[in-house]
Protein backbone atom coordinates (compact mmCIF):
# COMPACT_ATOMS: atom_id res chain seq x y z
CA UNK A 1 0.00 0.00 0.00
CA UNK A 2 1.54 3.48 -0.89
CA UNK A 3 1.16 6.12 1.64
CA UNK A 4 -1.86 7.84 -0.77
CA UNK A 5 -4.38 4.86 -0.47
CA UNK A 6 -3.47 4.94 3.19
CA UNK A 7 -4.53 8.50 3.67
CA UNK A 8 -7.25 8.57 1.13
CA UNK A 9 -8.72 4.99 3.21
CA UNK A 10 -8.18 6.95 6.28
CA UNK A 11 -10.45 10.14 5.28
CA UNK A 12 -12.74 8.02 4.16
CA UNK A 13 -13.38 6.45 7.57
CA UNK A 14 -13.45 9.65 9.18
CA UNK A 15 -15.98 11.02 6.78
CA UNK A 16 -19.66 9.71 7.81
CA UNK A 17 -18.89 10.63 11.54
CA UNK A 18 -18.48 14.19 10.29
CA UNK A 19 -20.80 14.53 7.46
CA UNK A 20 -23.87 13.22 10.08
CA UNK A 21 -22.20 15.35 13.08
CA UNK A 22 -25.45 17.73 13.74
CA UNK A 23 -28.69 17.03 11.84
CA UNK A 24 -31.78 14.63 13.00
CA UNK A 25 -34.85 13.59 11.41
CA UNK A 26 -38.10 12.86 13.90
CA UNK A 27 -38.82 9.59 12.97
CA UNK A 28 -42.24 10.14 14.62
CA UNK A 29 -44.26 13.11 16.10
CA UNK A 30 -42.83 14.09 19.21
CA UNK A 31 -43.44 16.90 22.07
CA UNK A 32 -40.23 19.16 22.38
CA UNK A 33 -39.86 19.78 26.35
CA UNK A 34 -38.32 22.58 28.49
CA UNK A 35 -35.93 20.06 30.21
CA UNK A 36 -34.64 16.12 29.73
CA UNK A 37 -37.61 14.92 32.19
CA UNK A 38 -40.68 12.44 30.35
CA UNK A 39 -43.03 15.39 33.06
CA UNK A 40 -41.44 18.56 32.31
CA UNK A 41 -43.24 21.52 30.45
CA UNK A 42 -44.30 20.76 26.65
CA UNK A 43 -42.77 23.56 24.14
CA UNK A 44 -44.28 22.56 20.87
CA UNK A 45 -45.04 19.44 18.60
CA UNK A 46 -42.92 18.52 15.81
CA UNK A 47 -44.26 16.59 12.95
CA UNK A 48 -42.88 13.37 11.84
CA UNK A 49 -40.38 14.34 9.08
CA UNK A 50 -39.13 17.51 11.12
CA UNK A 51 -35.60 18.21 10.25
CA UNK A 52 -33.81 19.30 13.79
CA UNK A 53 -30.35 20.40 14.22
CA UNK A 54 -28.78 18.29 17.42
CA UNK A 55 -27.73 20.71 19.54
CA UNK A 56 -26.31 18.38 22.36
CA UNK A 57 -27.26 15.56 24.45
CA UNK A 58 -28.07 14.52 28.11
CA UNK A 59 -28.30 10.76 28.74
CA UNK A 60 -31.24 9.90 26.80
CA UNK A 61 -32.45 13.10 25.60
CA UNK A 62 -31.29 15.47 22.48
CA UNK A 63 -31.36 19.21 22.69
CA UNK A 64 -33.16 20.07 19.44
CA UNK A 65 -33.62 23.32 17.58
CA UNK A 66 -35.41 23.60 14.46
CA UNK A 67 -35.00 25.82 11.91
CA UNK A 68 -38.27 28.21 12.69
CA UNK A 69 -36.29 28.77 16.14
CA UNK A 70 -37.95 26.31 18.52
CA UNK A 71 -35.62 24.44 20.85
CA UNK A 72 -36.53 22.05 23.25
CA UNK A 73 -35.67 18.21 24.31
CA UNK A 74 -37.19 15.48 23.08
CA UNK A 75 -36.25 11.54 23.74
CA UNK A 76 -32.93 10.23 21.58
CA UNK A 77 -35.41 7.11 20.08
CA UNK A 78 -37.30 9.66 18.27
CA UNK A 79 -34.74 10.83 16.25
CA UNK A 80 -32.77 9.23 13.60
CA UNK A 81 -29.72 11.21 12.87
CA UNK A 82 -29.09 12.87 9.37
CA UNK A 83 -31.51 14.43 6.72
CA UNK A 84 -33.92 12.74 4.77
CA UNK A 85 -34.24 9.38 3.29
CA UNK A 86 -30.80 8.18 3.42
CA UNK A 87 -31.15 5.18 1.03
CA UNK A 88 -32.62 4.49 -2.24
CA UNK A 89 -35.73 3.10 -1.98
CA UNK A 90 -36.16 2.77 1.65
CA UNK A 91 -38.57 4.53 3.99
CA UNK A 92 -37.01 6.93 6.89
CA UNK A 93 -39.89 5.92 9.15
CA UNK A 94 -40.43 2.20 8.95
CA UNK A 95 -38.87 1.82 12.55
CA UNK A 96 -38.68 -1.82 12.17
CA UNK A 97 -37.59 -4.41 9.51
CA UNK A 98 -35.05 -1.82 7.61
CA UNK A 99 -35.10 -4.76 5.34
CA UNK A 100 -32.68 -2.94 2.84
CA UNK A 101 -29.70 -3.01 5.44
CA UNK A 102 -29.88 -6.87 5.74
CA UNK A 103 -29.20 -6.88 1.61
CA UNK A 104 -26.45 -4.84 1.92
CA UNK A 105 -23.84 -4.93 -0.94
CA UNK A 106 -20.56 -4.06 -1.32
CA UNK A 107 -20.57 -0.76 -3.31
CA UNK A 108 -18.28 1.02 -1.67
CA UNK A 109 -14.54 0.85 -2.37
CA UNK A 110 -13.26 -0.23 1.43
CA UNK A 111 -14.13 -3.89 2.13
CA UNK A 112 -15.50 -4.42 5.59
CA UNK A 113 -14.37 -7.65 7.63
CA UNK A 114 -15.99 -9.95 5.35
CA UNK A 115 -17.14 -12.96 5.12
CA UNK A 116 -14.56 -14.28 2.30
CA UNK A 117 -11.83 -12.66 4.72
CA UNK A 118 -13.23 -15.38 8.01
CA UNK A 119 -13.90 -18.05 5.57
CA UNK A 120 -9.96 -18.05 4.39
CA UNK A 121 -8.66 -17.43 8.03
CA UNK A 122 -6.26 -19.66 9.29
CA UNK A 123 -6.32 -19.40 12.64
CA UNK A 124 -3.47 -17.23 14.36
CA UNK A 125 -2.57 -18.63 17.91
CA UNK A 126 0.43 -16.82 18.00
CA UNK A 127 -1.81 -13.32 17.88
CA UNK A 128 -4.17 -14.93 20.79
CA UNK A 129 -1.06 -15.57 23.05
CA UNK A 130 0.25 -11.99 22.14
CA UNK A 131 -3.08 -10.34 23.99
CA UNK A 132 -1.79 -11.14 27.40
CA UNK A 133 0.88 -8.65 26.88
CA UNK A 134 -1.93 -5.46 26.69
CA UNK A 135 -4.33 -7.31 29.87
CA UNK A 136 -5.16 -5.21 32.61
CA UNK A 137 -4.94 -6.40 36.27
CA UNK A 138 -7.70 -5.56 38.10
CA UNK A 139 -5.76 -3.05 40.55
CA UNK A 140 -4.59 -0.56 37.69
CA UNK A 141 -8.45 -0.76 35.93
CA UNK A 142 -9.52 0.35 39.60
CA UNK A 143 -7.29 3.23 39.00
CA UNK A 144 -7.62 3.74 35.70
CA UNK A 145 -11.48 3.83 36.26
CA UNK A 146 -11.23 6.65 39.35
CA UNK A 147 -8.73 8.93 37.20
CA UNK A 148 -12.42 10.04 35.61
CA UNK A 149 -14.61 9.84 38.24
CA UNK A 150 -15.52 6.12 37.29
CA UNK A 151 -17.55 4.15 40.23
CA UNK A 152 -19.65 1.31 40.38
CA UNK A 153 -22.85 1.57 41.25
CA UNK A 154 -25.95 -0.49 41.67
CA UNK A 155 -28.05 -0.72 38.64
CA UNK A 156 -31.45 -2.60 38.02
CA UNK A 157 -31.25 -5.28 35.27
CA UNK A 158 -34.00 -4.24 32.15
CA UNK A 159 -36.73 -6.45 32.33
CA UNK A 160 -36.34 -9.75 30.53
CA UNK A 161 -32.95 -9.81 31.33
CA UNK A 162 -31.95 -11.24 35.07
CA UNK A 163 -28.14 -11.31 34.81
CA UNK A 164 -27.11 -15.20 36.03
CA UNK A 165 -23.91 -16.71 35.27
CA UNK A 166 -25.36 -17.88 32.01
CA UNK A 167 -27.46 -20.40 30.81
CA UNK A 168 -27.26 -24.20 32.09
CA UNK B 1 -28.17 -70.27 68.48
CA UNK B 2 -26.19 -68.44 70.39
CA UNK B 3 -22.92 -68.74 68.21
CA UNK B 4 -25.34 -67.97 64.92
CA UNK B 5 -26.67 -64.47 66.89
CA UNK B 6 -22.99 -63.55 67.49
CA UNK B 7 -22.02 -64.08 63.84
CA UNK B 8 -25.24 -62.34 61.95
CA UNK B 9 -24.05 -59.36 64.29
CA UNK B 10 -20.88 -58.96 63.41
CA UNK B 11 -21.71 -59.61 59.75
CA UNK B 12 -24.08 -56.86 60.39
CA UNK B 13 -21.29 -54.76 62.27
CA UNK B 14 -19.07 -55.46 58.90
CA UNK B 15 -21.40 -54.42 56.35
CA UNK B 16 -22.86 -50.99 57.95
CA UNK B 17 -18.74 -50.17 58.68
CA UNK B 18 -18.15 -51.06 54.93
CA UNK B 19 -21.66 -49.23 54.16
CA UNK B 20 -19.95 -46.24 55.75
CA UNK B 21 -17.02 -46.16 54.46
CA UNK B 22 -18.35 -46.67 50.55
CA UNK B 23 -20.49 -44.03 51.46
CA UNK B 24 -17.66 -41.64 52.43
CA UNK B 25 -16.00 -42.59 49.23
CA UNK B 26 -19.26 -42.25 47.24
CA UNK B 27 -19.42 -38.65 48.66
CA UNK B 28 -15.89 -37.76 48.28
CA UNK B 29 -16.05 -38.92 44.32
CA UNK B 30 -18.71 -36.91 43.89
CA UNK B 31 -17.50 -33.89 45.44
CA UNK B 32 -14.59 -34.49 43.15
CA UNK B 33 -16.42 -35.29 39.84
CA UNK B 34 -18.44 -31.96 40.60
CA UNK B 35 -15.03 -30.17 40.75
CA UNK B 36 -13.84 -32.06 37.62
CA UNK B 37 -16.66 -31.41 35.41
CA UNK B 38 -16.45 -27.74 36.83
CA UNK B 39 -13.08 -27.56 35.95
CA UNK B 40 -13.53 -29.45 31.97
CA UNK B 41 -15.93 -26.78 31.62
CA UNK B 42 -14.25 -23.85 32.11
CA UNK B 43 -11.02 -25.39 30.93
CA UNK B 44 -13.14 -26.39 27.81
CA UNK B 45 -14.64 -22.78 27.37
CA UNK B 46 -11.19 -21.62 27.64
CA UNK B 47 -9.96 -23.68 24.99
CA UNK B 48 -13.11 -23.02 22.84
CA UNK B 49 -12.53 -19.35 22.95
CA UNK B 50 -9.10 -19.30 22.01
CA UNK B 51 -9.62 -21.29 19.05
CA UNK B 52 -12.60 -19.11 17.81
CA UNK B 53 -10.44 -16.06 18.63
CA UNK B 54 -7.65 -17.42 16.90
CA UNK B 55 -9.94 -17.93 13.75
CA UNK B 56 -10.97 -14.14 13.96
CA UNK B 57 -6.70 -12.70 14.28
CA UNK B 58 -5.82 -15.27 11.41
CA UNK B 59 -8.99 -13.03 9.38
CA UNK B 60 -7.19 -9.53 10.12
CA UNK B 61 -4.55 -8.73 12.58
CA UNK B 62 -3.65 -6.92 15.64
CA UNK B 63 -3.49 -3.18 15.54
CA UNK B 64 0.09 -2.50 15.94
CA UNK B 65 -0.26 0.31 18.89
CA UNK B 66 0.05 -1.56 22.33
CA UNK B 67 -1.18 2.02 23.82
CA UNK B 68 -4.66 1.67 22.36
CA UNK B 69 -4.49 -1.68 22.94
CA UNK B 70 -3.83 -1.61 26.68
CA UNK B 71 -7.00 1.39 27.03
CA UNK B 72 -9.36 -0.48 25.48
CA UNK B 73 -8.07 -3.88 27.81
CA UNK B 74 -8.46 -1.07 30.86
CA UNK B 75 -11.98 0.26 29.65
CA UNK B 76 -13.67 -3.64 28.90
CA UNK B 77 -12.32 -4.45 31.75
CA UNK B 78 -13.71 -2.00 34.38
CA UNK B 79 -17.08 -2.97 32.77
CA UNK B 80 -16.31 -7.11 33.02
CA UNK B 81 -15.26 -6.14 36.76
CA UNK B 82 -19.14 -5.61 37.06
CA UNK B 83 -20.52 -8.53 35.37
CA UNK B 84 -21.51 -11.73 36.91
CA UNK B 85 -17.96 -13.42 35.58
CA UNK B 86 -15.61 -10.57 36.86
CA UNK B 87 -13.00 -13.51 37.01
CA UNK B 88 -12.54 -14.75 33.70
CA UNK B 89 -8.93 -13.79 32.03
CA UNK B 90 -10.50 -11.53 29.85
CA UNK B 91 -8.62 -10.15 26.98
CA UNK B 92 -9.84 -7.19 24.36
CA UNK B 93 -8.37 -6.30 21.76
CA UNK B 94 -8.49 -3.89 18.46
CA UNK B 95 -8.07 -5.42 15.05
CA UNK B 96 -6.72 -4.12 12.55
CA UNK B 97 -8.99 -3.55 9.46
CA UNK B 98 -11.34 -0.65 8.21
CA UNK B 99 -14.86 -2.73 8.69
CA UNK B 100 -17.15 -1.81 11.40
CA UNK B 101 -17.88 -4.29 13.91
CA UNK B 102 -16.98 -6.08 16.77
CA UNK B 103 -16.95 -9.69 18.23
CA UNK B 104 -16.70 -11.31 21.59
CA UNK B 105 -15.28 -15.29 21.95
CA UNK B 106 -16.07 -17.72 24.95
CA UNK B 107 -14.19 -17.41 27.64
CA UNK B 108 -13.78 -13.67 27.84
CA UNK B 109 -12.24 -12.24 24.48
CA UNK B 110 -13.57 -9.48 22.83
CA UNK B 111 -12.09 -7.35 19.98
CA UNK B 112 -13.23 -4.25 18.24
CA UNK B 113 -12.00 -3.57 14.51
CA UNK B 114 -10.33 -0.18 14.11
CA UNK B 115 -12.91 1.06 12.17
CA UNK B 116 -15.45 1.25 14.70
CA UNK B 117 -13.35 2.80 16.81
CA UNK B 118 -13.00 5.39 14.37
CA UNK B 119 -16.63 5.61 14.53
CA UNK B 120 -16.61 6.65 18.45
CA UNK B 121 -16.55 9.86 19.99
CA UNK B 122 -16.14 9.06 23.77
CA UNK B 123 -15.11 5.91 26.19
CA UNK B 124 -18.87 5.58 27.11
CA UNK B 125 -19.72 4.49 23.54
CA UNK B 126 -16.62 2.57 23.60
CA UNK B 127 -17.59 1.07 27.10
CA UNK B 128 -21.34 0.54 25.36
CA UNK B 129 -19.70 -1.55 22.63
CA UNK B 130 -17.73 -3.73 24.68
CA UNK B 131 -20.28 -3.65 27.37
CA UNK B 132 -22.48 -5.54 24.67
CA UNK B 133 -19.65 -8.08 23.66
CA UNK B 134 -18.95 -8.89 27.30
CA UNK B 135 -22.76 -9.95 27.67
CA UNK B 136 -22.30 -12.31 25.20
CA UNK B 137 -19.47 -13.82 27.08
CA UNK B 138 -21.06 -13.77 30.16
CA UNK B 139 -24.15 -15.64 28.85
CA UNK B 140 -22.23 -17.94 26.37
CA UNK B 141 -24.17 -17.12 23.53
CA UNK B 142 -20.94 -18.14 21.77
CA UNK B 143 -19.98 -21.25 23.27
CA UNK B 144 -23.72 -22.62 23.23
CA UNK B 145 -24.28 -21.49 19.80
CA UNK B 146 -20.95 -23.10 18.92
CA UNK B 147 -21.60 -26.33 20.87
CA UNK B 148 -24.61 -26.75 18.90
CA UNK B 149 -23.93 -25.90 15.88
CA UNK B 150 -21.22 -29.35 16.24
CA UNK B 151 -24.04 -31.28 17.97
CA UNK B 152 -26.11 -30.46 14.36
CA UNK B 153 -23.37 -30.73 12.18
CA UNK B 154 -22.12 -34.38 13.63
CA UNK B 155 -23.81 -35.74 10.58
CA UNK B 156 -21.55 -35.41 8.01
CA UNK B 157 -20.27 -32.28 7.17
CA UNK B 158 -16.32 -30.84 7.60
CA UNK B 159 -17.33 -30.57 10.99
CA UNK B 160 -18.03 -34.00 11.39
CA UNK B 161 -14.84 -34.69 9.88
CA UNK B 162 -12.96 -32.14 12.09
CA UNK B 163 -14.58 -33.67 15.06
CA UNK B 164 -13.45 -37.30 14.17
CA UNK B 165 -10.11 -35.89 13.92
CA UNK B 166 -10.25 -34.26 17.23
CA UNK B 167 -11.19 -38.15 18.96
CA UNK B 168 -7.28 -38.93 18.46
CA UNK B 169 -6.17 -36.21 20.88
CA UNK B 170 -9.11 -34.90 23.19
CA UNK B 171 -7.92 -31.49 23.94
CA UNK B 172 -7.65 -30.78 20.23
CA UNK B 173 -9.85 -28.01 19.54
CA UNK B 174 -9.06 -27.26 15.48
CA UNK B 175 -12.75 -28.14 15.22
CA UNK B 176 -13.72 -25.34 16.83
CA UNK B 177 -12.63 -23.04 13.80
CA UNK B 178 -14.94 -24.09 10.91
CA UNK B 179 -17.64 -23.58 13.81
CA UNK B 180 -16.47 -20.20 14.24
CA UNK B 181 -16.06 -19.53 10.62
CA UNK B 182 -19.69 -20.26 9.98
CA UNK B 183 -20.97 -18.47 13.97
CA UNK B 184 -19.04 -15.14 12.90
CA UNK B 185 -20.45 -14.79 9.27
CA UNK B 186 -23.97 -16.04 9.98
CA UNK B 187 -24.33 -14.26 13.30
CA UNK B 188 -25.60 -15.11 16.64
CA UNK B 189 -29.72 -15.88 17.60
CA UNK B 190 -31.60 -12.12 17.35
CA UNK B 191 -32.42 -12.90 20.93
CA UNK B 192 -28.69 -13.22 22.07
CA UNK B 193 -27.83 -9.77 20.10
CA UNK B 194 -31.29 -8.23 21.76
CA UNK B 195 -30.14 -9.68 24.88
CA UNK B 196 -26.52 -8.67 24.63
CA UNK B 197 -27.81 -5.31 24.08
CA UNK B 198 -30.01 -5.14 27.49
CA UNK B 199 -27.37 -6.94 29.62
CA UNK B 200 -24.50 -4.81 27.84
CA UNK B 201 -26.38 -1.21 28.70
CA UNK B 202 -26.89 -2.46 32.35
CA UNK B 203 -22.98 -3.03 32.80
CA UNK B 204 -21.94 0.12 31.20
CA UNK B 205 -24.18 1.80 33.66
CA UNK B 206 -23.20 -0.32 36.74
CA UNK B 207 -19.74 0.98 35.96
CA UNK B 208 -20.51 4.55 36.55
CA UNK B 209 -20.49 5.32 32.39
CA UNK B 210 -23.11 7.35 30.33
CA UNK B 211 -25.74 3.89 29.84
CA UNK B 212 -26.80 5.87 26.86
CA UNK B 213 -23.00 5.09 24.69
CA UNK B 214 -24.52 1.85 23.11
CA UNK B 215 -27.65 3.39 22.04
CA UNK B 216 -26.22 6.40 20.71
CA UNK B 217 -23.41 4.15 18.80
CA UNK B 218 -26.32 2.40 17.07
CA UNK B 219 -28.03 5.77 16.03
CA UNK B 220 -25.12 6.38 14.08
CA UNK B 221 -24.54 3.23 12.70
CA UNK B 222 -27.94 3.35 11.81
CA UNK B 223 -27.11 6.51 10.16
CA UNK B 224 -24.40 5.03 7.86
CA UNK B 225 -25.58 4.22 4.68
CA UNK B 226 -26.98 0.78 4.42
CA UNK B 227 -24.51 -0.13 1.64
CA UNK B 228 -21.70 1.25 3.04
CA UNK B 229 -19.75 -2.34 2.61
CA UNK B 230 -17.86 -1.30 5.86
CA UNK B 231 -20.56 -2.42 7.69
CA UNK B 232 -21.64 -5.36 5.32
CA UNK B 233 -21.38 -8.65 7.69
CA UNK B 234 -22.04 -6.29 11.21
CA UNK B 235 -25.58 -5.49 9.40
CA UNK B 236 -25.77 -9.34 8.23
CA UNK B 237 -24.97 -10.39 11.50
CA UNK B 238 -26.97 -8.54 13.51
CA UNK B 239 -30.77 -7.37 14.00
CA UNK B 240 -31.40 -3.45 12.08
CA UNK B 241 -29.27 -0.98 14.31
CA UNK B 242 -32.90 0.90 14.52
CA UNK B 243 -34.84 -2.10 15.46
CA UNK B 244 -31.89 -2.59 18.44
CA UNK B 245 -32.45 0.70 19.14
CA UNK B 246 -36.57 0.96 19.58
CA UNK B 247 -36.27 -2.28 21.60
CA UNK B 248 -33.74 -0.85 24.24
CA UNK B 249 -35.14 2.65 24.12
CA UNK B 250 -38.76 0.58 24.82
CA UNK B 251 -37.08 -1.46 27.52
CA UNK B 252 -34.74 1.13 29.25
CA UNK B 253 -38.35 3.39 29.36
CA UNK B 254 -36.69 6.63 31.20
CA UNK B 255 -35.47 3.85 33.96
CA UNK B 256 -31.91 5.22 33.70
CA UNK B 257 -32.62 9.10 33.14
CA UNK B 258 -31.31 10.05 36.59
CA UNK B 259 -28.03 8.41 36.69
CA UNK B 260 -24.53 10.60 36.53
CA UNK B 261 -23.19 9.48 33.71
CA UNK B 262 -19.28 9.63 32.84
CA UNK B 263 -18.51 9.72 29.38
CA UNK B 264 -14.96 10.03 29.45
CA UNK B 265 -14.83 12.00 26.04
CA UNK B 266 -11.86 13.85 26.43
CA UNK B 267 -10.02 10.67 27.71
CA UNK B 268 -11.05 8.87 24.65
CA UNK B 269 -10.20 11.91 22.68
CA UNK B 270 -6.49 11.92 23.28
CA UNK B 271 -6.12 7.97 22.34
CA UNK B 272 -8.75 7.76 19.07
CA UNK B 273 -6.79 11.01 17.92
CA UNK B 274 -3.06 8.89 18.15
CA UNK B 275 -5.15 5.92 16.61
CA UNK B 276 -5.98 8.28 13.76
CA UNK B 277 -2.27 9.24 12.34
CA UNK B 278 -0.13 6.20 14.20
CA UNK B 279 -2.68 3.47 13.34
CA UNK B 280 -3.12 4.25 9.87
CA UNK B 281 0.75 5.13 9.74
CA UNK B 282 1.48 1.31 11.28
CA UNK B 283 0.23 -0.19 8.52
Amino acid sequence: MNWKIILACGLACLLPAVVLADTGTLTRAARILDAPFADAASRAELAQGTVVEVVTREGGWYLVRTSDGNEGWLRLSSLRLGEGAREKGASLFTSTGRAGARNASATTGIRGLSETEIRDAHADAAAVKRLDDFAAEDAETQRFAAEIGLAKRDVSALPKDVEKGGKR
Amino acid sequence: MNMLMRMLLAVLVLSLAGCRIDLARVVDNLGNMKTATVGVDAEEEAAIGFEAAATLLGAAPLLDDKEMQRYVNRVGRWVAMQSARPGLPWRFAVIDHPGVNAFAAPGGYVFITRGLLMQLRSEAELAGVLSHEIAHVVRRHHLEALKQQARLALAGSALAVALEQRGRDANDYAWVTEGAKTLYTRGLDRDDELEADRLGVVLAARAGYDPYGLLVVLQRLDAMAADDSRLALLFKTHPAPADRLEELAFRMDGRMDGLAAVDGAERFGIHVQRLGAGGMMAR
